[in-house]
């Protein structure tokens, strides 16, 4: 992987690069663009198991604890981790959050599928973490996510149990208000 | 300062959300909040990131600051401004509601400049037009998606 600073932009007084991790449509573009259309193959394949409103509930919370990691921890007060060809966001940056939306999809799926109590929840969240981390170790191979200041896959875990966690919260308190309308 | 006075906003804008009258369901609002963050944040990312028209200080206080008003209190405001147009029974759109919940975010944007929580590259007259139509943009995006999300099941009565 070539990585090369493009430039310096003066921001506010600072200095900041602008870093260029590569110019072409490559491995980390058509990454994120089969993982997207595998993901939604599945997702529209699977039967319903849910209202529609919960199904296009369970579908954005994914893309929007993407967005809140990716766009706003991942930017603010440094940026953690860069995506995609370059420092800046491009097009395909914001499309891969929409790889997160079959994710979550799919984590809720399995989840209300093999009707797991709370018991075995901690196994399961560990399960989609390790899932989790897989995907984004091969995403970081393949060029699509760029750590900076000490950002690993270990500060990943710590996260992706946080935040899987909060799924299985989440289902119960969604399955609750669907019923209780 | 800046951390303490985002953190009231954001609390007002919690407690106004707590008292004001729902025309919306949990689920609604979910899905609103959801379309809310998702938008603001690519936008506040671009705005800041890729084309440089604000600078916010990679300072801890402000960057929590700069969190808080992006995750609590824009999106708050924003669907209580959705909610206002929503009709509910015989009750109609809200519509000069909605338009000063606009207008005072637009206010409020301008508070984080002066605060120099967000910091416009810009002049005055360029930073209100862009709020006025970004901030238009987000509530009229969210209108229109909260209308599809109320009217999914509606098709679809017999769905588990």
């Amino acid at each position: 992987m070539v990585l090369h600073k493009v430039g310096q932009e003066e921001r506010g007084g600072s200095m900041t690069n602008i870093i260029t991790y590569d110019n072409q449509f490559n491995a980390n573009e058509w990454f994120v663009i089969v993982a997207l259309f595998l993901g939604l193959f599945v997702t529209f394949k699977l039967p319903s198991r849910f209202s529609r409103k919960l199904s296009a509930l369970y579908f954005l919370c994914g893309i929007s604890f993407g967005a809140f990691f990716d766009l706003t921890l991942g930017t603010i007060p440094r940026s953690f981790y860069d995506i995609g060809d370059s420092s800046t966001y491009q097009f395909v940056d914001f499309l891969s959050l929409l790889m997160y939306g079959p994710f979550s999809y799919l984590f809720f799926y399995l989840y209300d599928f093999l009707k797991l109590n709370l018991k075995l929840s901690p196994l399961y969240i560990l399960s989609w973490t390790l899932l989790s981390l897989g995907t984004e170790w091969l995403g970081v191979q393949l060029g699509v996510f760029h750590y900076h200041y000490g950002y690993g896959l270990q500060i990943s875990f710590v996260i992706y149990l946080i935040v899987h966690s909060l799924w299985v919260l989440f289902f119960y308190l969604m399955k609750l208000a669907d019923t209780t309308g | 300062m800046q951390l303490l006075i985002c953190s009231v906003f954001a609390w007002l804008s919690i407690i106004l959300f707590a008292l004001m009258p729902k025309r919306l369901h949990l689920l609604d609002f979910i899905f609103v909040y959801s379309v809310i963050l998702v938008m603001s944040t690519i936008v506040f990312t671009v705005f800041d990131i890729n084309i440089h028209v604000v600078t916010i200080p990679r300072t801890a206080k402000i960057s929590l600051a700069t969190i808080i008003t992006r995750v609590i209190t824009i999106p708050l405001v924003l669907m209580m401004a959705v909610n206002f147009l929503q009709p509910s029974g015989a009750r109609k759109p809200r519509w000069l509601l909605t338009i000063l919940i606009w207008l005072g975010i637009t206010v409020f944007d301008w508070a984080l400049d002066f605060l120099k929580i967000i910091t416009y590259q810009k002049p005055f007259m360029w930073h209100v037009q862009s709020t006025l139509v970004t901030y238009f943009g987000f509530i009229a995006i969210a209108w229109g998606c909260t209308w599809f999300y109320t009217r999914l099941d509606k098709k679809n009565v017999g769905a588990v």
